[in-house]
């Protein structure tokens, strides 16, 4: 097949070799070709599923997209809780063409650092600058981005709870955590439906997990709304005088709950300590501040429980409020208890029992109910189960079914003693007598606003009939008088008709289970205006120091928190107003006889307490048994702790709050000076003492003294 | 009157198929999402231009023109001096192997390859018959010797190994004995220890061709993600630009990984047809050889063929971790752009052969 002529090199022989070994290279080169082949057949059809799931995993994750919250109003559509969407400035430094404004622009609105946005421009991929800044310089940013032309700078949006009034209704709205989940209060129990729906987002990463991709892939629904039955103004005023009382009374915690008696509409509900739920909780403490004192809180009422007594046995025709009782001389034997009245009560009408909140009078009332119906009437007031309000945490409070009552209990009910209540559960029971006898179920949130933009109010449930309306009637003239002459004076208001009722119950010391000597709940629940309500007030004082009494330091909460809030509500004045003036403080022997529900024997063994859901019921054995020791001064008498005469106590060493409270226990009256402990008193520790004298306490720091711990 | 001769136009197609295939790839892997980056398409098409420019002149060119030895000793020598210079000067982060002419960096070690042929088919006609003395054995060795060993310098073992096959077929086509094939072994296995113990990064590479699994995040990543990108390919591919392996998955994606790429975009199919493109190469390069009207034409062809294929073979390979991870490109396709200069070249002269053979 030559068609040239011959060249060197190529003769037959040579050629023929040539071709052999050509083809032998040809047929190594084949069979790798075809071994490649099979290799790909192998990677690519069986085992391509595997590498398909490996790369997937690799390459995409699909992430939620957080739908924006809903909002909480209250009744007239003010902001208490909303969303913002606060936008995040990140950037891509591979796409920025001008790393130097870029730098310039950032740090000239956000606060960042000059050399930090170097560093994240030199870097790769996507480098958060500054997250969820406000959005004035999102927008002042996006000006500058936009008219510069700036190529690589990103926006991120996300979305910001804001609580615009701070601490203003903190329990009621509850908080949110990091990730935006309702925490409590009813940011936790709507939490479906403030939430929203979140929608799908698809990354694609590439190796060094930098999204170069991302499409949205199912959009986020918002959260619907809230509009609640508080009103603002009302909350803040409700939460400004509980400040101011707990300020003044030194006192652990409080509560105040304001409500339409018509509707069961919580207009106010203020719970101390509070909290800013802009803040995220730290400490256990924190935590523990977050807890609605007004729904988790149970205590014993105390006094304001002897308008549910009082009711009942007029709604049942057992007396009528001009009923002459004889109180004894203000001491009653109930079995081998003796209960006694902070004054020798007389005779007294049923009506100046409750006005003078004579503890024998209400005994003697009670006992004529008898146990099986007085737990009913109790029971009807709401007492005892949740009124059901639309917020987490609330306790159903402790009423012991009538069948295990103990010889004393129903003159220990009669009293608001062991029974435990919540003061929301306390405004609900009031409202029964504001409105002509019937309850209303108290609700908080007024109307949902679904996400489909649909209004949907909540309607109030049907009210119930407790007691007769003429029996709410009498409830309410029995309220004014002891606001006009009784325990309740200083809750007079001016310009408006008000009722009210006092109380001041001893807490259970959890340590030794027997009522406390120096730690009280003052009370007061009062109705304005009474003759025609407008809404009911409650106010809790938990612990106070020094004066303790409901009518001393519950009762001069209600007047100007009840006249503004009904100013607020267009309710005008009926009655003339008094020019406004400081009333200065009465001091407290004037005080004296605003003293309700006087303590119960002082030290003894409390058969049945409730605290903080506890239940303390001891044995009689037990209660006998440690009759003997029972108190560590040494009385060998307990039960009978009459005191006409005492001794100074040792105060050395102890705080402020504790002095107080010991001598205010004993009806001591105190002049304190300095901070710290207790480092001097006069008269000193064993001086003999008359109840009402004054005893002064220097306080100042003690260094590593251990001498005169008590 | 001569005979009207006929370049093989399948080949030629083919040629033309693959470098077109490769400019998609490139543009594919550089300048599709992610950070995209158009000098690489745009160094790249100047190079296909100026490599088609050459494929051109030296198939219509009589390739007896290069049977002389002043051009033969004159190309080996400049590739040896190009060599040496990028050894001496070299440009490149971490290589000797690049000489910087401002808007390319140039590969000698590519010329290398072609001088390489071009000296071994003279060489081999000239010593044909005597190809199993020694002494003429000898000039031969030297000069591929210091071809090889300035590659090495410029640490590119892969082309070495390369140019030392290349150099294998064709003393094999030219009927050297096989005795001497087993003295190569002999000498280049050690040879080949010592290379691979003296770079740990060669141990390493070693060591994950045996066992990818064992160091999946470190040295096995690169063999993971690309049988993580082929196998993710499946029969027909994710499609052309959509792979996503080459967002900084895989390694080298653009150069002696691109075939990763091709297996996750065009799947099982676009693989095969790569491949059997190669053995065409492989058939046609052969038939040319075989039918080349003299010694030179013929060792010159089964070099080309070699250079091509073997490389072709090797890189698909190390992708397809069935070789241990060698520094390679994919003739005509992997971005570089000496590379396909060298490879368009070197078709030229494989086409130019096959003139002669139908």
């Amino acid at each position: 097949m030559q068609r040239r002529e011959p060249v060197p090199g190529l003769d037959s022989k040579a050629r023929r070799n040539d071709l052999v070994r050509l083809a032998a290279f040809g047929l190594i080169c084949s069979l790798w070709f075809v071994a490649v082949a099979w290799r790909l057949f192998d990677l690519q059809v069986r085992s391509a599923d595997h590498f398909l799931d490996l790369a997937e995993r690799q390459h995409v994750s699909t992430v939620e997209i957080r739908a924006e919250r809903g909002s909480i109003y209250d009744r007239h559509g003010n902001d208490l809780a909303l969303s913002s969407p606060v936008e995040s400035v990140a950037v891509f430094p591979e796409k920025v063409s001008d790393p130097e404004m870029v730098t310039k622009v950032l740090t000239q609105v956000l606060d960042v650092d000059r050399a930090e946005v170097q560093g994240k421009l030199r870097a790769k991929g996507f480098q958060w600058i500054q997250r969820q800044i406000e959005p004035g310089q999102s927008q002042r940013l996006k000006g500058f981005v936009q008219q510069l032309n700036l190529q690589g700078v990103h926006f991120e949006k996300e979305s910001r709870r804001y609580y615009p009034k701070r601490s203003v209704a903190a329990h009621v709205l509850g908080y949110v955590s990091v990730d935006h989940a309702g925490q409590g209060g009813l940011e936790l129990t709507y939490e479906d439906l403030l939430a929203g729906e979140p929608g799908l987002r698809q990354v694609q990463y590439d190796a060094l997990r930098q999204r170069y991709d991302s499409r949205v892939i199912k959009a986020s629904r918002p959260g619907g709304a809230l509009y609640l039955t508080l009103d603002e103004r009302i909350q803040t005023l409700a939460e400004e005088g509980l400040a101011k009382a707990i300020d003044d009374t030194r006192a652990a915690a409080g509560s105040i709950v304001v409500m339409d008696p018509s509707n069961g509409d919580v207009l106010a509900m203020a719970s101390w300590p509070t909290f800013d739920p802009n803040e995220r909780p730290h400490s256990k403490d924190d935590l523990d501040r977050r807890e609605n004192y007004a729904i988790s809180h149970l205590y014993e009422p105390g006094s304001t429980f002897k308008t549910v007594t009082v009711s009942a046995a007029l709604d049942l025709g057992l007396t009528n409020p001009d009923e002459v009782l004889d109180c004894q001389n203000g001491v009653i034997y109930v079995g081998r208890r003796r209960i006694r009245d902070h004054k020798r009560f007389g005779l007294l009408s049923v009506s100046e029992v409750i006005a003078n909140s004579s503890n024998v009078g209400a005994i003697k009332i009670a006992q004529r109910l008898g146990a099986q119906s007085f737990h009913e009437y109790v029971r009807r007031f709401g007492f005892g189960q949740k009124t059901g309000i639309e917020l987490p945490g609330e306790i159903s409070g402790l009423v012991r079914d009538w069948k295990v009552w103990r010889d004393g209990s129903v003159a220990s009910i009669a009293m608001g003693h062991e029974i435990g209540v919540t003061p929301l559960q306390l405004a609900q029971a009031i409202s029964v007598i504001a409105n002509g006898g019937k309850r209303v179920k108290a609700r908080i949130v007024d109307s949902v606003r679904e996400p489909s933009g649909h209004i949907q109010r909540l309607q109030p449930a049907e009210p119930e009939r407790v007691i007769r309306p003429e029996t709410a009637a009498a409830l309410r003239a029995m309220m004014e008088r002891t606001v006009r002459e009784g325990t309740a004076r200083l809750a007079q208001t001016s310009g408006y008709r008000v009722g009210g009722k006092t109380g001041t119950a001893q807490l259970v010391d959890e340590d030794t289970g027997r009522y406390s000597t120096d730690s009280y709940i003052a009370s007061f629940a009062g109705i304005a205006p009474i003759n025609d309500p407008s809404l009911v007030t409650v106010v809790v004082l938990d612990s106070p120091v020094g004066q303790y009494y409901g009518g001393q330091v519950a009762a001069p909460v209600f007047p100007d928190l009840a006249a503004q809030a009904l100013r607020f509500r267009d309710v005008p004045p009926t009655e003339p107003v008094e020019p406004r003036k400081q009333k200065p403080r009465p001091a407290p022997e004037a005080l004296a006889d605003l003293a309700d529900a006087p303590p119960l024997d002082l030290s003894a063994k409390t058969p049945w307490a409730a605290r903080d859901g506890v239940i303390l019921v001891s044995s009689e054995a037990a209660a006998d048994a440690e009759a003997g020791d029972a108190t560590a001064a040494g009385s060998s008498a307990p039960v009978r702790l009459r005191v006409t005469a005492l001794e100074a106590p040792d105060l050395h060493g102890m705080s402020v709050r504790d002095a107080a409270a010991r001598c205010a226990a004993l009806g001591l009256r105190v002049e304190m000076r300095g901070v710290g402990v207790a480092v001097r008193q006069t008269p000193p520790a064993g001086s003999p003492l008359e109840p009402g004298d004054l005893v002064r306490i220097e306080f100042g720091r003690v260094l590593a003294e251990a001498g005169h711990r008590r | 009157m001569p005979r009207q001769l006929h370049y093989d136009r399948l080949l030629c197609l083919t040629i033309l198929g693959l470098t077109f295939f490769g400019l998609l790839m490139v543009f594919s892997v550089t300048a599709a999402d992610g950070d995209p980056n158009p000098t690489f398409i745009i160094k790249q098409s100047v190079a296909a231009f100026i490599g088609l420019g050459l494929m051109r002149f030296l198939m219509f060119r009589d390739y007896h023109e290069l049977r002389n030895q002043k051009v033969v000793f004159g190309v080996v020598g400049a590739a040896i001096v190009l060599l040496a210079l990028a050894f001496v000067v070299g440009s490149g982060a971490r290589t000797g192997r690049w000489l910087d002419l401002g808007f390319f960096s140039f590969q000698p070690s590519e010329l290398a390859k072609l001088a390489v042929i071009v000296f071994l088919a003279y060489y081999l006609e000239t010593y044909g018959d005597r190809i199993d003395n020694i002494r003429s054995l000898a000039g031969g060795a030297i000069v591929l010797a210091a071809v090889c060993l300035l590659i090495f310098g410029g640490r590119d073992l892969g082309t070495a190994v390369a140019i030392m096959v290349i150099a294998a077929v064709m003393l094999w086509t030219a009927g050297l004995q096989l005795r001497w094939f087993l003295v190569g072994i002999g000498v280049a296995v050690p040879l080949g220890y010592l290379a691979t113990i003296v770079e740990p990064y060669r141990v390493r590479r070693f060591l994950v061709f045996l066992d990818p699994e064992a160091d999946p995040l470190g040295a096995g990543f690169q063999v993971m993600q690309s049988k993580i990108a082929v196998g993710s390919g499946g029969l027909l591919g994710q499609g052309l630009l959509l792979g996503r392996q080459k967002m900084r998955f895989l390694p080298e994606a653009h150069t002696d990984f691109i075939f990763g790429v091709i297996g996750e975009e065009t799947g099982l199919v676009g693989c095969l047809l790569v491949v059997s493109a190669f053995a065409f190469i492989l058939w046609r390069g052969l038939h040319a050889s075989m039918r080349a009207p003299d010694a030179f034409g013929r060792y010159l062809a089964v070099g080309v063929t070699a250079m091509i294929v073997c490389q072709a073979m090797i890189n698909v390979g190390v992708v397809l971790s069935m070789l241990p991870t060698k520094g390679l490109p994919l003739p005509f396709i992997s971005y570089g752009g000496s590379s396909l200069m060298m490879s368009l070249a070197g078709a030229g002269l494989l086409l130019n052969v096959s003139q002669h053979a139908d």
